[in-house]
């Protein structure tokens, strides 16, 4: 029987399995939809509460506000704050029952200032709520400007003005590199838009940290170790089927599964960092349509289209080679132990290897290393992410990476086709 | 036809199988007897080209196990021991399943699969999926499996093993039927009465190597036993054999005592 038909035989077989298994399901893809959900939740939640109590004002008791005028004036102005009254000097009011945050103005606040000396006032707060946190952090930015007003009457008196403090400006900028993937040039002075930052980075390790405790690996685990566990494995072996059509049937199941739920992440990374570049201006905006909205978030995803091209090409033959090196090994496990203490390592070397690659490397590797396996996919989606990817990069790293999975699939169809391995474990 | 040749498998030191040499006609049932760790399973597993043997070699069909391993698969129909089933397919996907495996498709295949399903009278689970099957009914999918493709030769090992008393019967009505039909059977089992109403002849295995040869009635006559297995005992040796339940029983132990530290 020809290895196309075993193939088509098994691949269907296998997707039965896989879409009847609700457990195996759930684990592939509740990560990828529930957590970002989750996250979403309750960053809509937070947010919410800190947009409500921003939009009344943070409560802030001033005692002997009057010793400070200038500084009660500037709090008064100021629309995040709301300024509770205390009644001077009485005991049995708890200025926190009102108030999250408490300024305490000394005797010598005022002559202080006008000396030109330091006034130290106290600030104190009755718990380390996030409210209470977001209280402080307002308080402290109001004091921060009256501070730089103060700071500026004291230069002028001096005879000096702002400039004499700040003698250096920094203008930031990207510098376009030529033949990268993923970049937007604003062309006349050579400089790069804001391509995707950092966070997008992350998005990797998550992928395939995913993929892995999520259930891809536990996909190839019970595709082959698991016809051993079930004693289903030498039904298979007494029929003529071939056995190399056989992994690749297998294969194929998980190279699906395992598409779909890198690419659940993969899509909720761009959006994320869509969202992360785009906030400022959505921040900044008085009031938005949604199809505004909608358009800064296009704007702000830089050239998603070739970034997510250039991504599928880089992730396919590297999601291959993992699955094919994890199938080889569980086709050679005894029993699920013996798998599984493989898929722990690799739970826990891959997504640490991935963040040192992406982290500890120098930002310009040479080429040959977009030609090293699994490090050089690597550094090769950071560069992507990070708009410095050349072309070349991408064409060592998409050839060298099929060869390395047609090599992984190779060994797994070696091991699956030796006697050493199907029969180990069996009764 | 199954023949053997001095067939022998070797696992590192252990001689699992020593020049095993039998010949099991078309038409006949040959019983293959001994103890546990005898190298049965072993043997059964280099006939159905799962091992591959150290030394020797065997035909089935006339096709040599060692460089016509499709061949013989297509021509041999096998029951193992301790097989098992996938949890979300149905008996009919498994049987269908197999059946495509070995090449077969469409109605005629349809119609093979009904009447396994009917002989083996598994109508009542024709359409349920494999989890939560009992013991009996897992054997009897998995005797579906072996027989989908209709093969000239039939292994079964431990076919009435965790059956109820009619589905016994079934089953050992059918390897009279796959007798009468002319196909090979050979048989591997513990329940010596099952192998005196069955077998035509039988292989005595302990330790590797046949002991003894010949039609039961044979066997008795020769070791003055009233019925095969007071020959079996006289053949392997009453301590031998406990020897190896007691072997048996410190293997168990020892499972049971790494499955629970698992």
């Amino acid at each position: 029987m020809s290895l196309r038909r075993v193939y088509w035989i098994v691949l269907r077989k296998e997707l039965r399995e896989l879409l009847r298994d609700k457990r195996s399901l759930f684990w592939l893809f509740a990560p990828p939809i529930i957590l970002p959900g989750l996250a979403l939740c309750a960053g809509l939640f937070i947010g919410s509460q800190a947009l409500r109590i921003a939009n009344d004002g943070f409560p802030l008791a001033v005692q002997h506000g009057e010793r400070a005028p200038g500084l009660l004036e500037t709090f008064a102005n100021e629309d995040s704050i709301y300024l509770v009254d205390l009644p001077p000097d009485d005991p049995d009011v708890d200025p926190f029952d009102e108030a999250l945050v408490l300024l305490v103005i000394p005797d010598d606040f005022q002559q202080m200032i006008d000396a030109g000396n330091t006034a130290t006032i106290r600030l104190l707060t009755r718990d380390n709520s996030l409210i209470t946190q977001l209280a402080k952090a307002s308080v402290r930015s109001v004091i921060g400007r009256y501070q730089d007003q103060v700071l500026e009457q004291r230069l002028i008196s001096a005879g000096l003005d702002r400039d004499w403090l700040d003698p250096i400006e920094v203008n930031e900028g990207r510098q376009a590199v030529a033949n990268t993937i993923g970049v937007n040039s604003n062309g006349a002075d050579g400089e790069a838009d804001d391509g995707p930052g950092l966070l997008a980075t992350i998005f990797l390790p998550l992928a395939v940290t995913s993929w892995m405790i999520g259930g891809g690996m536990g996909l190839i685990l019970d595709t082959t170790v698991g016809e051993k566990d079930r004693q289903t494995i030498e039904n298979l072996l007494v029929t003529p089927a071939s056995r190399a059509g056989i992994v690749l049937g297998k294969l194929t199941v998980v190279f699906f599964a395992s598409v779909a739920v890198m690419s659940l992440w993969m899509l909720e990374g761009l959006a994320l960092n869509a969202l992360s570049v785009a906030s400022p201006q959505l921040l900044d905006a008085e009031s938005l349509t949604p199809t505004e909205t909608l358009d800064i978030l296009a704007k702000s995803s830089g050239n998603v289209v070739g970034l997510v091209l250039a991504l599928i090409i880089l992730i396919v033959p590297f999601i291959i080679m993992l699955n094919g090196i994890m199938m080889a090994w569980s086709a050679r496990a005894a029993n699920y132990r013996e798998a599984n203490l493989f898929m722990v390592l690799m739970q826990l070397g891959l997504p640490a290897s991935i963040l040192i690659t992406i982290f500890s490397l120098p930002a310009t590797v040479s080429l040959p290393v977009y030609g090293v396996p699994f490090f050089g996919t690597i550094v090769a989606i950071r560069d992507l992410f990070s708009s410095t990817l050349s072309t070349t990069a991408l064409l060592i790293n998409v050839s060298t990476g099929s060869l390395y999975a047609a090599l992984a699939i190779g060994l797994a169809a070696w091991v699956f086709n030796k006697e050493w391995s199907l029969t180990r474990g069996l009764q | 036809m199954i023949e053997t040749f001095q067939l022998a498998k070797r696992f590192k030191k252990f001689e699992a199988v020593k020049d095993v040499t039998f010949r099991a006609e078309a038409g006949e049932v040959f019983g293959l007897l001994g103890p546990n760790g005898a190298g049965k399973t072993t043997t059964l597993r280099m006939l159905a080209t799962v091992l591959s043997p150290s030394s020797g070699t065997a035909t089935v069909s006339g096709y040599d196990i060692r460089t016509q391993a499709n061949a013989v698969r297509a021509h041999l129909g096998i029951l193992v021991e301790s097989a098992g089933l996938y949890s979300h397919s149905t008996t009919r996907e498994h049987l269908r399943y197999v059946g495509n495996l070995h090449g077969l498709n469409g109605s005629g295949l349809e119609r093979r699969i009904d009447e396994l399903i009917e002989v083996l009278d598994m109508g009542d689970f024709a359409d349920r999926i494999g989890q939560g099957f009992s013991r009996g009914m897992i054997r009897k999918v998995v005797m579906g499996m072996a027989l989908v493709h209709d093969p000239p030769n039939i292994i079964l090992d431990e076919p009435t093993q965790g059956l109820d008393v009619v589905s016994t019967r079934t089953v050992r009505d059918l390897i009279r039927q796959f007798k009468a039909e002319g196909r090979c059977v050979i048989l591997s089992t513990h329940i010596m009465d099952e192998v005196e109403r069955l077998c035509d002849r039988v292989a005595i295995v302990h330790r590797g190597e046949i002991l003894e040869k010949g039609t039961p009635q044979e066997l008795i006559a020769k070791y003055q036993a009233d019925n095969l297995e007071t020959a079996f005992v006289e053949i392997i040796g009453a301590e031998a054999l406990l020897n190896e339940a007691q072997r048996e029983a410190e293997r168990e132990a020892q499972q049971q005592k790494s499955g629970r530290r698992s």
